[in-house]
């Protein structure tokens, strides 16, 4: 199908030591204070001096913002709203994974619109950008540092929004290899898998585009074949640059093409269990490509061989969707995410509720296939 | 072909806000200019902020000038009736004490004063009337209806002057501090009447220290009254030099409900026996008679602030000087009398003819003006009463002029605001006398006018 196509993306700079370019952009932007958004990990890990340390060379005052849970909740971001106004900033620092990004991009917005952030829940309901937004990631996979995505957990209704505009796109996005070599091996493993599910819904998502396709595939690829490694070799600076790249391009591609039922199905979980987003998606990934796979046998068939899967051509739709299924599998087994909804916590009970939630996400928009109430509580079911 | 449920409409519709093709651009490379503007409207809205306090403090001041306006009014209002009042108790006042005088003339010569009960019963109706006299020469100061003469002063000097005279009635528990930041200038003013200015300030602000004590500041500094200012444009002060008089104390205070009727005549915080209620009414027809201004500034427990603005004298008048003789002058001259009021005209008469005139007395001007008409050749000298009904004395004087541009004329007023000593000299009086006049002052008087014949 021909269609007029938009890409948006923010100005980025990838690479080694990106965060170092910090004090430049911060005086583009004209910054007499910036609000740091950050969380307790980040701190620990030492990043946070070091971006201070940043500001301080450059004279501007910096305050910072870090009551952030993993799931940032609505009450949190308008705490740091009010904070940005009592400290008289005029930009925003986002340094961490997705929670502190995606806090930041809704203070950003409830600064200059004054509106509850659960407002602005859903597509293009954003009237005014914030203040300029700095990302520096430092998990390889959310993507929010590009996305026009910003996901807050509805405290209230026990529930995760998703924020979809193009005002939440950052300004800049530095990012830095060089940064994620602080995470665990268990954040290594839900972040890549968070890629791997970014890159593989957008290249199935009804809003795909031949140019996102390349960045889709080709984050799978780097993710299938570095995730594995990076695990067994946490601190080579290779790898790590690799799978930053993967999350990169995966980011890219669904901040342009959406995403689809595992982003639907994983906030209402996140909303309910409060459980780490990235093994959400992995543990729905192949539940999800089960139920998906008839609309869309070509372009799975596609993920598989950027999987690695060499040997699918002349296969039939039913073995290239088990050897697909058997790959994502195989992956989440090798990098140690192997729990159930059940395990995690999840009961039947939940189900229903789950399953309503899911189908409202914007993220359901995009799905290949138009699933019903029940169709999503077979899935869910599947994966207790 | 198979219409789209409005599931799949409604679904394509959010797809194509995904894809943001209708979208306008983000463009935040606004940003510094925004900044910029926001910093601007910023400093307009702190501009604006100060214009509304400046218009806040505006208002207050409108107020204040506003109560101080009604206050002023209010003060020239009851002025004009104590004055009334005096006038008319003045006229009674001259029968009471020329009848007396009379009696104690008659009994001197007919019985032993030291046993005659009835001369001394007239000592004492003298005594009082002396104390009524007092009472009403203070009422016409305060409604500024008494005239007195004013000669270019030193302020300071008359100033420093009531101050050690103060110190003396001062206990020793209050220090007076000085500021005196002027020299040789000069007011136009009586320095008897400055003097009680000082006085009763500095008396008022002993009382509102009490027993404590505590300190009195006196300062004098000049100032200049400028047109725009709005003392001038609201309280009609003149525009140009002045010199302020500044008696502060740090003594109880008062409430602003006070401040409203401190300067009423009979308005006292002290104790019956102590206070007359006059000390501040005085003061305020004094600064008033010299073209001043008094204002008051009070707290509560903190003290007070009088502020008194006299015109600085820039320019010397011509001096003038009066002398007074002590012994009682007598004389055989003829005079017409002419008062509307019978009881004073014939009381006035007999008091001239016990100095030794020969006393035509008239109680009408008509007729007073026919008798001179008839024989001008037969008066040395006229007296007459300044408010009558049907012609006023200042009106019979250039009547009498007209038809003897030589007789000497005394022009005599317990009260009137339509002549002073200034005015009356103008049109050809040659002497102004204020009642009730003594035995003493009015043979004086006669005598001083009758001599200065050509």
């Amino acid at each position: 199908m021909l269609e007029l196509r938009k890409f948006v993306a923010p100005e980025f700079i990838f690479g080694p030591e990106a965060m170092q370019l910090i004090g430049r952009y911060l005086c583009n932007f004209g910054a007499k204070k910036a609000l740091i958004v950050t969380d307790q990990g980040i701190i620990d890990a030492g990043w946070l001096t070091e971006l201070t340390r940043l500001h301080h060379e450059e004279g501007i005052e910096s305050a910072v913002f870090s009551a952030i849970s993993p799931n940032p909740r609505d009450t949190e971001v308008m705490a740091g709203a009010e904070f940005y106004h009592e400290q008289h900033c005029d930009v925003i620092v986002a340094l961490g994974g997705g929670s502190p990004m995606d806090c930041a991009k809704g203070i950003g917005i409830v600064s200059t619109n004054r509106e509850n952030i659960l407002s602005f829940e859903g597509i293009d309901n954003v009237a005014v950008p914030g203040p300029p937004l700095i990302c520096i990631p430092t998990t390889a996979g959310t993507s929010a540092d590009v996305s026009q995505f910003a996901i807050i957990s509805d405290t209230t209704d026990k529930k995760k929004i998703a924020i979809i505009s193009k005002t939440v796109v950052p300004d800049v996005a530095l990012i830095d290899p060089l940064t994620t070599v602080t995470m665990n091996p268990y954040l290594t493993a839900c972040t890549g898998m968070d890629a791997l599910v970014h890159a593989i819904e957008a290249y199935v998502s009804t809003a795909n585009s031949p140019l996102l396709d390349l960045h889709a595939l080709e984050a799978v690829r780097l993710v299938c074949t570095n995730l594995p490694k990076v695990l067994d070799a946490p601190d080579d600076i290779v790898l790590r640059n690799d799978m930053t790249l993967a999350s990169l391009q995966a980011g890219l591609a669904f901040s342009n093409a959406s995403l689809g039922a595992v982003h639907a199905m994983a906030h209402s979980l996140g909303g309910l269990l409060d459980l780490p987003h990235g093994e959400c998606n992995a543990i729905l990934l192949d539940h999800v490509i089960g139920y998906n796979f008839p609309e869309a046998v070509e372009r799975y068939s596609k993920i598989g061989q950027a999987m690695g899967l060499v040997d699918l051509r002349g296969k039939n739709t039913a073995e290239i969707k088990q050897a697909v299924l058997a790959e994502v599998g195989r992956l989440k087994k090798q990098v140690g995410i192997h729990k159930t909804l059940g395990e995690r916590g999840a009961t039947l009970s939940d189900i229903p509720l789950l399953a309503r939630k899911a189908l409202n996400d914007p993220c359901m928009v995009t799905n290949p296939k138009v699933p019903n109430q029940r169709d999503i509580e077979v899935i869910y079911e599947e994966a207790l | 072909m198979k219409k789209p449920s409005d599931h799949k409409t409604n679904r394509e519709q959010l797809r194509q806000s995904i894809i943001g093709l209708g979208e306008k651009s983000i463009r935040k490379s606004y940003y510094p200019e925004l900044q910029q503007r926001i910093a601007e409207l910023e400093q307009s809205n702190r501009e604006l902020q100060e214009e509304i306090i400046e218009r806040q403090e505006a208002q207050a001041s409108a107020k204040k000038l506003a109560r101080q306006l009604q206050q002023s009014q209010k003060m020239e209002a009851i002025g004009t009736l104590a004055g009334g009042i005096a006038h008319d108790f003045n006229n009674i006042l001259s029968a009471i004490i020329g009848y007396s005088e009379l009696a104690q003339l008659h009994m001197l010569s007919d019985c032993d004063r030291k046993t005659c009960a009835a001369a001394k019963d007239l000592d004492r109706v003298l005594l009082a009337s002396e104390r009524a006299k007092e009472l009403v020469r203070q009422i016409l100061t305060f409604s500024r209806q008494q005239d007195y003469e004013r000669t270019p002063l030193k302020l300071s000097q008359v100033v420093t002057d009531a101050l050690s005279l103060l110190r003396s009635s001062l206990p020793q528990s209050v220090e007076i501090r000085t500021k005196i930041e002027i020299e040789d200038e000069l007011i136009m003013g009586n320095a008897t009447q400055i003097h009680q200015i000082v006085m009763n300030l500095g008396t008022n602000a002993k009382h509102a220290m009490g027993e404590g004590g505590g300190i009195l500041t006196v300062e004098i500094d000049r100032i200049e009254i400028e047109p725009i200012d709005e003392k001038s444009k609201i309280l009609q002060l003149a525009p140009g030099p002045y010199l302020l008089l500044k008696v502060c104390d740090n003594g109880c205070g008062m409430e602003r409900a006070m401040l409203d009727k401190i300067f009423d005549p009979y308005f006292t915080t002290k104790p019956k026996d102590q206070g007359t209620g006059m000390g501040l009414a005085v003061v305020h027809g004094i600064v008033k008679s010299h073209n001043g201004l008094i204002t008051v500034y009070s707290e509560p427990g903190k003290g007070t602030s009088f502020l008194v603005y006299l015109p600085q004298l820039v320019d010397l008048p011509a001096k003038k000087t009066i002398s007074y003789s002590k012994e009682i002058p007598l004389g055989t001259e003829r005079i017409l009398l002419i008062d509307d009021e019978a009881m004073v005209a014939r009381m006035q008469g007999r008091l001239l003819e016990s100095l030794g005139y020969i006393v035509t007395v008239k109680t009408d001007p008509f007729q007073a003006l026919e008798t001179f008409t008839d024989v001008p050749q037969d008066f040395d000298v006229i007296l007459t009463d300044m408010t009558m009904p049907k012609m006023n004395g200042a009106v019979l004087a250039q009547h009498l002029l007209e038809i003897r541009d030589d007789i000497p004329i005394i022009l005599c007023t317990g009260f009137s605001e339509l002549i002073n000593e200034t005015k009356a000299l103008a049109i050809g009086v040659r002497a102004f006398a204020m009642k009730p006049l003594m035995r003493k002052s009015i043979a004086a008087l006669v005598r001083k006018v009758l001599d200065s014949r050509p």
